[in-house]
């Protein structure tokens, strides 16, 4: 139940920062609708969590204790999307001004510091090598990362598009 | 010091209950001008199905009616599932008229099919506007910014039948008006204002004004194809044809709308301070240390 409360809330914490971006205020209907929009963002990451954790970390599936411990590591998203909830709660909307960048670098900057930190927890918690624990972390990122970017920028680009600007930087 | 969980969600049940009181749908009755009806129209949107954007197509139909449009464009990247599904729900609820569309994708061009209601997936700018075309529908020169003027060659200029004039680019890069009025220099493009809306802004803060017969998807499509629409660009540049805008010269807040971001109420602001307080409070107590 901490883990379905946990990424509950992950969830709502985007939902409200949505709402905020689209219509300055907290609104029912935009909170449900982002939070069906963001649904892909948990469920990829937990996806990533349990497929490499069964391959290469545990005997099983992860326990409750093992789940809620690897997602402790969203605190650092969760700061993000307050900050960003806050940003487009203060700007006026036609403001597209440098926060988007900061932002963009801001998570940048979040994607590295949390792997690092996913990483000491595996090795303080559970006794891996650092280039086993590398790899895993890396593992679930790429399981959760690749899915969610597929779903969030479309299949049709991945499949579509991807190909061209590759053929056009070759050419 | 952290903030009491019950002050935090009772700050953001504050939160949804003064933003549900300010969410209102306008109610606002057709507006004519010279024998049209004057449609305001957002051809350019992104759902969250596969387009990057914070919105389901349902959301994207309420936040419409919020917005004061009488139309808007679903544009997927590279596909046409979620416009339908959001022409499906507007009908259901009696919303604005959805248009199905996609934007189709180039390294060196970005072009709006509207109307259209499959996929067009062609590698130039002369085939997919060809297919627009073939298709019943308009093709339209999505954020004509220098870097996406390679694609298009005079041929395939000649045959679109809008660009996008206005797009919030042009109230945060200095560079976007310019290029959008040097792409259209010559040209006889309707004229378009899109929001390109991913989720931030405000869907319609960059919108057309179609004279078009009616509201309905066929009625708007060939008004875009009769060249019959102004927009109002950044300090309410009128961009169109001036006959037409001459029209809605009398109504003010079509241009506010537009070019002005309205005022928020004390309800927003109520709504947005409870929030981000309660958002703080909310998150300072998952704050471990792990």
């Amino acid at each position: 139940m901490s883990v379905i409360r946990r990424q509950l809330f992950f969830l709502f914490v985007i939902a409200c920062a949505a709402s905020l971006a689209a219509e300055g205020r907290l609104v029912p209907w935009l909170i449900v609708d982002a939070s069906l929009s963001a649904a892909f963002m948990p469920m990829f990451q937990w996806l990533g969590f349990v497929m490499v954790w069964r391959m290469r970390v545990g005997d099983g599936a992860p326990s409750a204790r093992d789940t809620d411990g690897f997602l402790d590591g969203n605190v650092a998203w969760l700061w993000w999307w307050t900050a960003i909830a806050t940003d487009v709660s203060l700007a006026p909307p036609r403001s597209m001004g440098p926060s988007v960048l900061i932002a963009f670098l801001a998570a940048i900057a979040l994607f590295g510091w949390t792997f690092l930190r996913d990483v000491r927890w595996l090795r303080g918690g559970y006794g891996r090598s650092e280039r086993d624990a590398v790899l895993d972390i890396a593992g679930m990122r790429l399981v959760t990362w690749g899915f969610g970017v597929m779903w969030f920028f479309g299949i049709a680009i991945w499949f579509g598009e991807v190909p061209k600007v590759f053929a056009w930087w070759h050419s | 010091m952290t903030m009491s969980p019950r002050v935090a969600w009772g700050l953001m049940a504050i939160a949804v209950v003064s933003g549900a009181a300010a969410d209102r749908v306008p109610v606002r009755a057709p507006i004519m001008a010279g024998g049209y009806r004057v449609v305001a129209a957002d051809f350019h949107t992104h759902s969250s199905y596969w387009s990057d954007g914070a919105q389901t197509p349902m959301g994207l139909v309420l936040a419409a009616e919020r917005q004061q449009l009488d139309a808007i464009a679903i544009t997927g990247h590279n596909q046409v599932s979620d416009a339908k599904v959001g022409r499906w729900f507007s009908a259901l609820v009696g919303g604005p008229t959805v248009l199905v569309g996609q934007e189709m994708l180039g390294v060196d061009h970005h072009v709006i099919a509207v109307g259209t209601e499959h996929m067009i997936d062609l590698p130039t700018v002369d085939a997919q506007v060809a297919e627009v075309h073939r298709q019943g529908g308009v093709a339209i020169a999505a954020h004509p910014m220098v870097e996406f003027w390679p694609g298009f060659s005079d041929a395939a200029k000649a045959q679109l039948d809008g660009a996008e004039i206005c797009h919030p680019l042009v109230y945060g890069n200095p560079k976007a008006m310019p290029a959008f009025e040097q792409f259209r220099a010559g040209q006889n493009f309707a004229a378009i204002g899109s929001s390109d809306f991913h989720g931030l802004g405000r869907i319609g803060q960059c919108r057309t004004y179609v004279f078009a017969a009616d509201a309905t998807a066929p009625a708007i499509l060939d008004a875009i194809r009769a060249r019959r629409t102004v927009v109002y660009g950044p300090g309410g540049k009128t961009y169109g044809d001036p006959a037409l805008a001459a029209l809605i010269a009398d109504r003010p807040e079509l241009r506010a709308i537009a070019t002005v971001d309205p005022p928020a109420s004390v309800l927003d602001w109520l709504s947005r301070l409870s929030a981000m307080i309660g958002l703080v409070g909310l998150v300072s107590r998952r704050t471990t240390a792990r």
